[in-house]
């Protein structure tokens, strides 16, 4: 059983700080990612090898999702996932191999129809980034989601997502990983981009300058697809922002608390 | 590898079983499924982590950080009684599941049970 020595630890914990996480992953993942580097030495590989492939394997980029995995199943609501009988018959095949029937076979008649589960979904990151670098949402808000008086028609309209207060010619950037399936001229909406993450989540962004992005471009997290402006129906320079999940529009602040 | 609805639902009772067999840490949680699985199960670090701090939060664990022998820091998770009760009411579900199979796949099966 190898164990690290505290300048090899002190090589990892360089690379953790990169990353700027909060104390208690920070320190978590620096166990976490020793172990693994013992685990590689104990089947002969050397320090260095070992070292350099485990830091391969957790890019900052990814310690930063993990961070923001973290945030977000701790912060959300769960997610309600309401598995059907057919769904939990068959989530008894891949685990448990058919068990003689037991003693205790009463249950039988207990067989619950559904199971409320509650789904992280690991593989997907949901838009809760801000829109624009550096922007906090909640503190630029210049309209925020649901009912108010329209500020050219002057009437009471649903809003359908947030006005962040931005000059001319701020980057807006992809708040997920996902694929454009707008870019262009949207009418009354000026300038727009529309981007479809995993999960049924869709991102608008509308009145913006312009947009460096085209139909079908994947993005990743953080891509910059055009800049903030006042096209369309619009008094002023803003960014409007939308996440719709299953085509429903949601209050953006709401994926974040 | 099962289904991403599958590794969904079974991830909370798989890492409270584990726990249910004693104190355990992220590292170890990750490599005891592994090899319990015989390797199907392969949990992804981005995975786990993200699910012991939500099932802290919902009180079915705790945590606390213990020094090593060689004086690195461990956070170890422990099952809370909420936990035990959790599972065992995990334990019911999947094992009135699996029963239901066990009888539909016999070979003799009759559905003559039902009725009409
Ligand atoms: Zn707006």
């Amino acid at each position: 059983m190898t164990i690290l020595t505290k300048p090899q630890v002190a090589h990892v914990e360089a690379h953790l700080a990169h990353a700027g996480l909060p104390d208690g992953l920070s320190g978590e993942l620096l166990d976490h990612l020793c172990c693994a580097i013992e685990q590689e030495i104990d089947k002969g590989s050397t320090f260095d090898a070992a070292l350099s492939e485990t830091l391969q394997n957790w890019p900052i980029r990814h310690l930063q999702k993990l961070h923001r995995d973290v945030r977000f199943t701790t912060k959300t609501k769960p997610m309600l996932y309401r598995i059907s009988a057919a769904a939990a018959l068959l989530a008894g095949i891949a685990f448990l191999s058919p068990l003689p029937w037991p003693a205790e076979a009463d249950h039988v008649k207990t067989l619950p129809i559904e199971l409320a589960t509650t789904v992280n979904d690991f593989l997907f990151e949901p838009p809760t980034a801000s829109p624009i670098a550096g922007v906090d949402m909640k503190n630029n808000l210049s309209s925020g989601f649901g009912m108010r008086t329209h500020p050219y028609f002057k009437r009471k309209v649903f809003h359908k997502g947030i006005d962040l207060k931005a000059p001319t010619g701020t980057p807006v950037m992809a708040t997920a990983d996902g694929q454009v399936i707008f870019a262009g001229d949207d009418g009354d909406y000026g300038i727009s981009v529309r981007i479809l993450h995993e999960d049924g989540y869709v991102t608008v962004y509308h009145h913006l300058h312009d947009h460096t992005v085209q139909k079908g471009d994947q993005l990743l997290l953080g891509q910059t697809i055009g800049a903030v402006g006042s096209t369309g129906l619009s008094t002023g320079p803003h960014l409007h922002y939308e996440v719709r999940k299953d085509d429903v529009p949601m209050d953006p602040l709401a994926l974040l608390d | 590898m099962p289904s991403k609805v599958l590794v969904a639902a079974s991830t909370k009772p798989l890492v409270l079983s584990v726990l249910s067999h004693g104190k355990n840490y992220g590292y170890r949680i990750i490599k005891e499924i592994e090899a319990l699985s015989g390797g199907a199960l392969q949990w992804t670090d981005a995975m786990l982590y993200p699910v012991l701090k939500r099932m802290e939060k919902e009180a079915l664990i705790t945590a606390h950080w213990v020094v090593t022998e060689n004086g690195r820091k461990r956070k170890y998770y422990e099952i809370t009684e909420e936990g035990k009760a959790q599972l065992q009411q995990d334990r019911q579900e999947w094992l009135s599941v699996n029963r239901i199979f066990a009888q539909l796949w016999a070979p003799n099966t009759d559905l003559s049970l039902i009725k009409d």
